[in-house]
């Protein structure tokens, strides 16, 4: 049973491994935390499965590409209103005020579109794959697999692209890129764009195995924190390990231990790493600006 | 003028309007809506000393407010105490819980502080949630005897509506104190600029572990006043949602505001009260409020509240300003009759007793050899320069110095005592003060708070007594007021004491950091470049007042760029290259030190000299590098 | 100058709003019967909060039908509880009490809720007429408390003796929420099974809003659990079912009145086919009664009522029936008409103990074709 609990975890883990990669984009071209990550994905579900899905009935892929647009426009737009606003600002103020913002998206999503849960059945339904005794279902493997897509994609970019070097010439040195003539601007709202979207994918993805209401993305925001942290702050790697860290220990300890701690276990965890790993599992070469 | 006066009047009138309720027959909802403001704002008020005094986010106040509460109901319950012990025994545990928080606020800082708090908050929640045999589970715990003190009106809510109120306003007026004097500035230079904070003396692992502690007790009080005034507590009310709002009071009163905190803890419970039907939007309004009042109005309610709370914050003067010598710029007379006592002494020649001793000392940062093996003596009373080409270790060596950073190998000794391995703020202590390459300054406070900071009476008085307020603290804060002013006047800058630091030109931020380096007569001052950015008039002058402090006793060393200043006023220099020493002595002999020479013009002179050998220049090779 | 300007226009502002809030409420007009509701009407639990008012809201429309309360028409003032939240419920009920002079309160509906306000209602000001099942509501001597659901009691010794009966087995397993429910619900089933001599095979617990109950589930299948008692809201027994369904796991589930409701039928699919549980109020009751009051919920709103809708439409009728039997809305003599009255609701025929409780039925309800079947009824 320990195998169920475990792949149960790595699915969960995957998703945590994607917000937390959303983190470390943003972290690493701003020098913001976004605490309004988890409010995103909630509001992209809501968008994906109340509007695209159930109220204008769009195909899957369709739906897919047009969520994929929607929140990068509006992880642009957001980028230049508020947040290129905060990297000036002290710390304390990026993340008061993202938190505050968080609060807006989730009680917009209430109010747009009301108190019943959304329910999506995903493009799979409830199959699952019967893999040497563990069950594991569409979903969690279509989960693993886009997390895993995304990943090499990303890596490949990251290296081999202009944009990719772009983005890591920004990363590194923000006045010296803006004098190379990189339009820094366009930059920083661009990987905003792209962490936005990888906040969708975590949202449509765990939409037909959680319900959408306001409180999906929270929990699930604040542990891609966590992970991001446990694997190294500002690490890609790291987030991605950290990510699936955090699932499969989280559902071992909550089997092994105590079901009802379920959300202490992340904390825990997280309190444990800083107290005797505080760079995390494979920490960011370059130091850390928190 | 009568500005004092207006703004107490209408202070008194506001507090003469918040006492009415009970006795105008408002029924007891208008009242318990009241009370759980005032309760709201003890509350916000420990959030905004650690968050926005000292700087340090915190996502979980309600934990503390929780533990303030449940400690209090189950002293109640369980053991029969009467409650004026079951609070302060909460008070207490829950000020250990904040001292614990603030130790781990030393290592874990910014986000990683946040996300902390934020799961402690919801540890709590869960351990209050599950731990049913001492808490009473999700149910809460009920039938706690609800305090029942005589008053005007009939019920509950009723009675102890003045004292609860009385209680805000006692938190508040101590909160005001604190925060202007000797605590309070600490804890904002710790927030304005922590490094530049301990340099300059502040403790700030103890100022942090104080601001913590006050947090946890402000809302362990906001809990237990809650709970004898309810008489029922329940996990539901301490969630990490609460947190947050007790954070948005904070922000829309405006981070570091006391008068704004009160003003929306306020509004922020009466608000979604007096529009219930709007319940809906309000926590969305709430959200996008504290983004665009942090963006665009970061004092918040926190204008007004300031503007009539002036006379008790720091900073305030009613009427002109205090007449202060006039002086324009510079104007030190060489001659040393104008002011000081200390200029009468006679101008010693440098002993030879070395003041400081730096033996052996090595840092590494990462692979790279910032420095190494560095070894020089400053000897009492002279003023020494450290020079180098770029990157050739001079400001690590400053910062090794006065302890910001610890050096991998040696040691340096400040007289008789060892001044390696020791916190910044206890290398301050011994007598090393120092000015940043980049001016520091405390950008929130007034030039005087600024220069107050370091003054010994500022950081000898202690954190009980800057709490209580005794009579001796005030005495200390006198001197400490005293020996700034004098040591702006020594500068000739005493005319902007009452200035705002943000307001400054770069010179003026550069004396006014000089002012603060000196007003403790340190024994040694450390200079980081401090003529970087100043215009021509103003350097010279800098190096007569270097002079000057020299000739009144005071040892520095110097890292300087400038030839002229270096050869008009260092009585030694100490040559760096690579992390390495090169050469020391008088600065006519160094400057002709053809290593020296070497090190400055780098590669190419080596190219040369490969080529042909005895082609070096001799003549004023340092100027061509500056 | 502008600064000055600014502050007092600030100053003003500020002032104008806490006036309004300290003076917004007039004295309600006399010329109506006025009871209170107190109700989550926004948060997390707003669902509930609007069932609860289409259910009072019909109630009212056929009483002032029948010529209204005291011969005056009745009127409902609702205020936001916001559910589970303490505060929100005390200043809810305060304001209900204080400025719309309830003599009755429907709600709040919360246990939690309920008893974070009966230090205030308590004293006689009001009466409270909920179906919060939590067993303390009742328990804690407040003599202006009327329940009109069955308490957790009633539905956990209904559900584990028709599990042991019906299904024939012992190895019971249990999965509650992490909240004042699911405890509630949790310490009556092991306590009934403790006096028969059996020990619940597994535990377990989760956190309202959880999504994933993979390791739960796992602990129950090595447990050897056979039947699956959840004591848990809607969505969350809807994602278990399913879960258990993804997962192969071919034990039974049986649950609180939740698991037989729509929300988590539509959400449980497939998987909430054969789920037991106990509930006092299914549309599909062929009981001409309840199906006349279907029939009129539907015709005003469009859908089916569900538990809340028909107990909160019950106790609005109780109370208009005990306020008119009263004579009077004083209500020590209100109090003691809901004493003496006896009365066929939706959900039940009530008669009330002298602790409040006034409801000791439930019926047992089986998922059929996706549709709540009642199996049969308990009587206490």
């Amino acid at each position: 049973m320990l195998g169920q609990v475990i792949a149960s975890g790595a699915a969960m883990g995957a998703i945590y491994a994607l917000v937390a990669l959303g983190y470390v984009f943003v972290w690493n071209t701003m020098g913001i935390i976004n605490f309004a990550a988890g409010e995103f994905i909630t509001f992209s579900a809501y968008i994906f499965v109340g509007t695209l899905i159930t109220s204008l009935a769009l195909p899957f892929p369709f739906a897919l590409a047009l969520i994929a647009i929607l929140m990068a426009a509006m992880g642009a737009a957001f980028s230049r209103l508020v947040f290129s606003r905060l990297q000036r600002q002290r710390a304390l103020v990026a993340i008061i005020a993202t938190v505050g913002f968080g609060i807006f998206l989730k009680e917009m999503a209430h109010i747009i579109y009301g108190p019943e849960p959304l329910m999506y059945d995903g493009p799979f339904g409830m199959r699952t794959l019967d893999v040497a005794g563990i069950l594991i279902s569409y979903q969690q493997l279509l989960i693993l697999a886009v997390v895993t897509l995304i990943m090499a994609a990303q890596y490949l970019v990251f290296r081999y692209t202009m944009l990719g070097k772009v983005m890591r010439a920004v990363a590194m040195d923000r006045e010296t890129a803006a004098l190379m003539g990189i339009p820094v601007e366009r930059v920083l709202a661009g990987t905003f764009a792209y962490s936005s979207v990888l906040a969708a994918l975590a949202g449509l993805l765990l939409a037909p195995l959680f319900f959408v209401t306001v409180d999906m993305g929270t929990m699930v925001g604040l542990k891609g924190f966590v992970a991001m942290i446990i694997g190294g702050f500002g690490s890609i790697p790291g987030a991605i390990l950290g990510g699936l860290l955090l699932g499969i220990l989280e559902n071992i300890a909550s089997f092994t231990i105590s079901s009802a701690y379920k959300d202490a276990i992340a904390f825990a965890l997280l309190l444990v790493f800083l107290a005797f790993l505080p760079q995390g599992i494979l920490p960011e070469k370059v130091v850390d600006r928190a | 003028m009568t500005g004092t006066s207006t703004r107490v009047a209408l202070l008194v009138l506001f507090l003469a309007v918040l006492a009415l309720p009970p006795f105008i027959g408002l029924n007891s909802y208008y009242l318990q809506v009241l009370n759980l403001a005032w309760i709201a704002a003890i509350a916000a008020l420990g959030l905004n000393i650690v968050t926005g005094i000292t700087g340090q986010v915190v996502l979980g106040q309600a934990a503390m407010m929780g533990l303030g509460a449940y400690t209090t109901g189950l002293l109640l319950l369980k053991t029969s105490l009467p409650w004026w012990i079951a609070l302060p025994c909460a008070l207490l545990l829950t000020g250990l819980v904040g001292a614990a928080l603030g130790l781990i606020s030393v290592r874990i800082r910014g986000h990683y502080l946040a996300i902390t708090t934020l799961g402690l908050n919801e540890i709590f929640r869960l351990v209050v949630l599950n731990e049913e045999w001492l808490t009473g589970g999700a149910f809460g715990l009920r039938d706690i005897p609800v305090v029942n003190l005589p008053g005007p009106g009939a019920s509950t809510a009723s009675h102890l509506y003045l004292p609860v109120l009385g209680i805000t306003v006692a938190v508040y007026a101590l909160t005001l104190r604190v925060f202007r004097t000797r605590l309070g500035r600490d804890m904002r230079a710790i927030r304005d600029d922590e490094l530049a904070a301990e340099s300059m003396g502040v403790n700030s692992r103890m100022t942090k572990v104080v601001s913590f502690v006050v947090c946890a007790i402000w809302g362990a009080l906001a809990g237990g006043l809650y709970v004898l005034f309810i008489g029922f507590v329940s996990p539901n009310n301490f969630v990490v949602l609460e947190s947050i709002r007790l954070l948005l009071i904070v922000v829309i009163g405006g981070l570091g505001s006391i008068g704004g905190t009160f003003l929306a803890a306020l509004v922020v419970t009466v608000l979604p009260e007096a529009l219930r039907d709007l319940q809906m939007v309000y926590m969305a309004v709430f959200g996008l409020g504290v983004v665009i009042i942090l963006l665009l109005a970061p004092r918040g309610l926190g204008i007004l509240a300031d503007w009539i709370l002036a006379p008790f914050l720091p900073g305030y003067r009613d009427g002109p300003p205090v007449a202060v010598e006039q002086t324009t710029g510079i104007s030190l007379e060489r001659d040393g009759n104008a002011t000081g006592p200390a200029t009468t002494r006679a101008v010693p020649a440098p002993a030879e007793s070395p003041l400081l001793k730096v033996r052996n000392v090595t840092k590494h940062f990462g692979g790279v050899a910032a420095l190494n093996d560095v070894s020089f003596d400053v000897r009492e009373g002279e003023i020494l320069g450290l020079i180098g080409p770029n990157g050739s270790g001079k400001s690590t060596m400053i910062n090794v110095c006065s302890g910001i950073v610890q050096a991998s190998a040696g040691q340096i000794e400040l007289g008789s005592s060892v001044v390696s391995g020791r916190a910044a703020w206890d290398v301050h202590a011994l007598g090393v003060s120092r000015i940043f390459q980049n001016v520091r300054l405390w950008t929130s406070m007034t030039v005087l708070e600024n220069v107050m900071v370091p003054h010994p009476d500022s950081r000898r008085s202690g954190t009980i007594e800057s709490i209580i307020g005794t009579r001796s603290l005030f005495a200390k804060e006198e001197r400490a007021r005293e020996a700034a002013l004098e040591a702006l006047n020594l500068i000739g800058i005493g005319a902007l004491a009452d200035r705002t630091t943000s307001d400054l030109s770069f010179g003026q931020s550069r004396l006014v950091e000089l002012a603060r380096a000196i007003v403790n007569k340190p024994k040694l001052l450390l200079l980081d470049e401090p003529a970087a950015g100043l215009r021509g008039g103003l350097i010279m002058d800098l190096a007569d007042i270097l002079m000057r402090l020299r000739d009144q006793g005071m040892t520095i060393l110097v890292v300087e760029h400038r030839v002229k200043l270096i050869m008009g006023m260092c009585d030694r220099v100490v040559v760096l290259n690579l992390g390495e020493k090169i050469a020391e002595g008088n600065p006519v002999d160094v400057a002709r030190d053809p290593v020296v020479v070497d090190a400055y013009l780098g590669g190419k002179i080596k190219r040369d000299t490969t080529r042909a050998p005895g082609r070096v220049p001799r003549s004023e090779p340092i100027r061509s590098a500056s | 100058m502008t600064f000055f300007t600014r502050a007092t226009s600030t100053f003003v502002a500020a002032t104008v709003m806490a006036g309004f809030g300290l003076a917004a409420a007039g004295l309600p007009a006399q010329a109506q019967t006025v009871i209170g509701a107190s109700a989550p009407l926004t948060g997390p639990r707003a669902l509930l909060g609007r069932n609860f008012k289409q259910g009072v809201e019909l109630a009212v429309e056929e009483i002032n039908a029948a010529g209204g309360v005291l011969g005056k028409p009745l009127q409902v003032a609702f205020e936001d509880d916001q559910g589970d939240n303490p505060n929100a419920a005390l200043n809810a009920v305060n304001k209900l009490m204080q400025v719309s002079k309830a003599p009755v309160i429907l709600g709040p509906h919360y246990s939690v809720a309920q008893l974070a306000t009966q230090k205030t209602y308590c004293d006689g000001t009001t009466i409270s007429v909920t179906s919060a099942s939590g067993i303390p509501v009742t328990a804690g001597g407040c003599k202006y408390v009327i329940r009109v659901r069955g308490n957790d009691e009633v539905q956990a010794r209904a559900l584990v003796e028709f599990a042991r009966k019906e299904l024939k087995t012992d190895k019971i397993g249990i999965i509650a929420v992490a909240d004042d429910m699911g405890r509630g619900g949790v310490s009556r089933i092991t306590a009934i099974l403790d006096a028969a001599g059996i020990k619940p095979v597994a535990v377990e617990s989760h956190n309202a809003g959880d999504k994933d109950f993979s390791a739960q589930l796992s602990r129950m299948k090595n447990a050897g659990a056979a039947l699956v008692i959840m004591w848990t809201h809607d969505n969350e027994a809807g994602l278990i079912v399913r879960q258990a369904k993804q997962l192969g796991l071919n034990m039974r589930f049986a649950g609180s009145t939740s698991a037989s409701e729509p929300t988590f039928i539509k959400l449980a699919g497939d998987a909430a086919e054969g789920v037991i549980s106990a509930n006092d109020f299914v549309p599909t009751n062929p009981d001409p009664r309840i199906q006349a009051f279907v029939k009129k919920y539907q015709a005003k709103y469009n859908m089916l009522p569900e538990i809340w809708a028909s107990a909160y439409y019950d106790a609005t009728q109780l109370a208009a029936r005990a306020i008119n039997e009263a004579g009077s809305t004083d209500p020590a003599k209100v109090r003691a008409a809901f004493a003496k009255m006896q009365h066929d609701g939706v959900l039940a025929s009530y008669r009330c103990q002298d602790n409040g409780d006034c409801n000791q039925q439930i019926h047992i309800v089986e998922v059929k074709g996706g549709q709540p079947m009642v199996l049969t009824t308990v009587k206490f």
